[in-house]
């Protein structure tokens, strides 16, 4: 099987797959499908871990009060 | 005989509807708690052993004689060893902590029967245990990345399917919604494995192929548990930390989809890229080049969704451990792609195969993309499980840095020692031992950029032991006020 075989049966049905998920994409987003895929993008958020608030920092450092506090109880 | 109907109750993960939405993420964790802090410590048990042995193998690349009297310290057999205790001993136990964690909370159901995860994890670690025990005595199969002997596949595929059903049943009885990227990256993931380890096994071990057909198998095998398990799992993580973290959603988040379909599309259509100009047919080689070129999709998706996102919040990323790694795993894996859609080319292969620029591809895929959003990932989930602070910055930092320029350090000095070396092995006139001299840098230098993530790695896991002790000590005298015996006020 020559190199001109290959082109037309791999790279041909490769490249027709291809663009017809860009165009399925492009429907997606001209039919305002948009909002739907943008709504999924929050389904990470809870009541917990709300949108907007940052959940995580470096631990505050301890000050020497507060350890001193801490070995007294 | 237990009825079916109170059979399916028992196994049902939802959590019980009359809790209000913060009882049952906490609910969610609690059920979490004793599996993931089972499978992160051994993961890390046996990422540090993976480092020991890397670093031994590493010197004796440049001082051969280095503990050398024995037999069972021969770079032969310590070098399969690391990787397997990379792959199967960290890999697998992290992947499994984080993807049932991300799955459990984004799915709002809890894990039940957890005797089930605990038999699992244990069967999976011993199977990893003596897998490496085979090899270090001597008994590797010598096929990349399944040296353990034959025999410890159906163990560790026994323990895998418990572990997997959880994921499973997880996603089944989710509540109504949105179903997010992680969550069909996890599944995906726990789907694909059991596939290609099973394929490989079978092709390599159990019943082997003849010839280059081997090479072949093993190489799709090699490719494929990079391209759909631990890419997955990692991205899976990027894509549930960063915007929890932020409080921001991924930006362009509808290009997300198109992402993972490439990646499930194409990525098992490149098992023969590291094999490009090698002994196997020329059509499988293009095949691989053409599908990994399609792969430059999922990148584009993928620096779009994360980068975005974390340039917008660039000085809280800055402030999290979490995202410091996270988004170090992210900028890993965006280069990782770039560099395998480039090097895939036959053009720049022709310098590239069989030298450690190949090297550096699977240490930046492994290490700076997958292990460093490992790394952010526990950062974020065993203070939510454990119900505590984690109690040092000193030890983040040195964590952070250590791993970061031991990284930085070890994929500079394999992808430009990789390069030369390809230059030079292309060159009739130059002498194979005088390339063999010129990796005597590029290997010291990787003895010290493995030294500095072992800095880096003996802080993680001292962070983790205080974490661990201090939560026994919390629970220990939470126990003994409920029980009078001491008073309140003096639980910490």
């Amino acid at each position: 099987m020559d190199w001109d075989f290959h082109r037309w049966v791999i790279l041909l049905p490769g490249a027709l797959l291809f663009c017809s998920c860009v165009a399925g994409l492009w429907w997606a987003i001209s039919a305002g499908r948009g909002p739907e895929a943008e709504r999924g993008a929050r389904a990470v958020f809870t009541a917990e871990e709300p949108e907007g608030v940052v959940q995580d920092r470096f631990p505050a450092p301890r000050s020497r009060a507060s350890l001193r506090q801490g070995s007294s109880n | 005989m237990i009825p079916f109907a109170s059979l399916l109750a028992s196994v049902d993960p939802r959590p019980d509807p009359r809790l209000s939405e913060r009882a049952r993420l906490s609910q969610i964790d609690a059920s979490m708690r004793g599996p993931a802090v089972l499978f992160v410590v051994t993961a890390l048990a046996w990422l540090a052993a993976a480092t020991v042995l890397g670093l031994i193998a590493s010197i004796k690349l440049h001082a051969p004689y280095f503990l050398s009297g024995t037999e069972f310290l021969t770079y032969g057999r310590l070098a399969p060893a690391c990787a397997n205790l990379l792959v199967y001993g960290w890999g697998c136990n992290v992947a499994f902590a984080v993807g049932l964690w991300i799955m459990a909370r984004l799915c709002e159901t809890q894990v039940k029967h957890l005797g089930m995860l605990y038999v699992a994890g244990g069967v999976w670690n011993f199977g990893v245990f003596w897998g490496v025990a085979a090899i270090v005595l001597g008994g590797s199969t010598s096929v990349e990345w399944l040296e353990m002997p034959a025999g410890v596949g159906p163990v560790l595929g026994s323990s895998y399917l418990l572990i997997a059903l959880w994921v499973i049943l997880c996603f089944q009885y989710r509540q109504a919604g949105p179903v997010y990227v992680s969550q069909w990256y996890l599944l995906a993931a726990f789907c694909w494995f059991p596939w290609i380890y099973f394929v490989g096994e079978m092709m390599t071990l159990w019943a082997p192929a003849r010839g280059t057909v081997q090479a072949l198998a093993d190489g799709w095998f090699v490719q494929n548990a990079l391209g759909l398990w631990f890419t997955p799992v990692g991205l899976a993580a990027i894509y549930y930390c960063l915007p929890k973290v932020l409080g921001r959603p991924i930006r362009h988040y509808y290009l997300a989809p198109l992402g993972f379909l490439v990646l499930a599309l194409f990525s098992p259509w490149t098992g023969a890229r590291n094999l490009i100009y090698g002994p196997v047919p020329v059509w499988i080689q293009t095949v691989s080049i053409a599908a990994s070129v399609v792969l430059v999709v999922t990148m584009v998706v993928t620096a779009i969704n994360f980068h975005l996102t974390a340039w917008a919040g660039r000085r809280d990323v800055w402030e999290s451990p979490t995202l410091r790694f996270v988004v170090f795993g992210a900028v890993a894996f965006t280069l990782s792609a770039v560099i395998g859609v480039v090097t895939a080319l036959r053009s720049v292969n022709v310098v590239t195969h069989f030298t450690q620029f190949a090297v550096g591809q699977g240490v930046n895929g492994l290490y700076a993309f997958f292990t460093m959003a490992m790394f952010g990932v526990i950062y974020f989930m065993l203070p939510r499980l454990l119900e505590r602070e984690w109690p040092s910055r000193l030890l983040i930092q040195w964590h952070f840095w250590g791993t970061g320029a031991g990284v930085v350090l070890m994929l500079a000095a394999l992808y430009i020692g990789g390069w030369n070396q390809g230059m030079l092995m292309n060159d009739a006139t130059v002498p194979f031992i005088a390339v063999v001299r010129q990796l005597v840098p590029v290997n010291e230098l990787r003895t010290l950029a493995l030294a500095s993530m072992a800095v880096g790695l003996v802080a993680f896991c001292l962070h983790v032991v205080l974490m661990l002790v201090g939560a026994l000590i919390s629970a220990s005298r939470a126990v003994l006020v409920k029980n009078g015996i001491l008073r309140e006020g003096s639980v910490g």
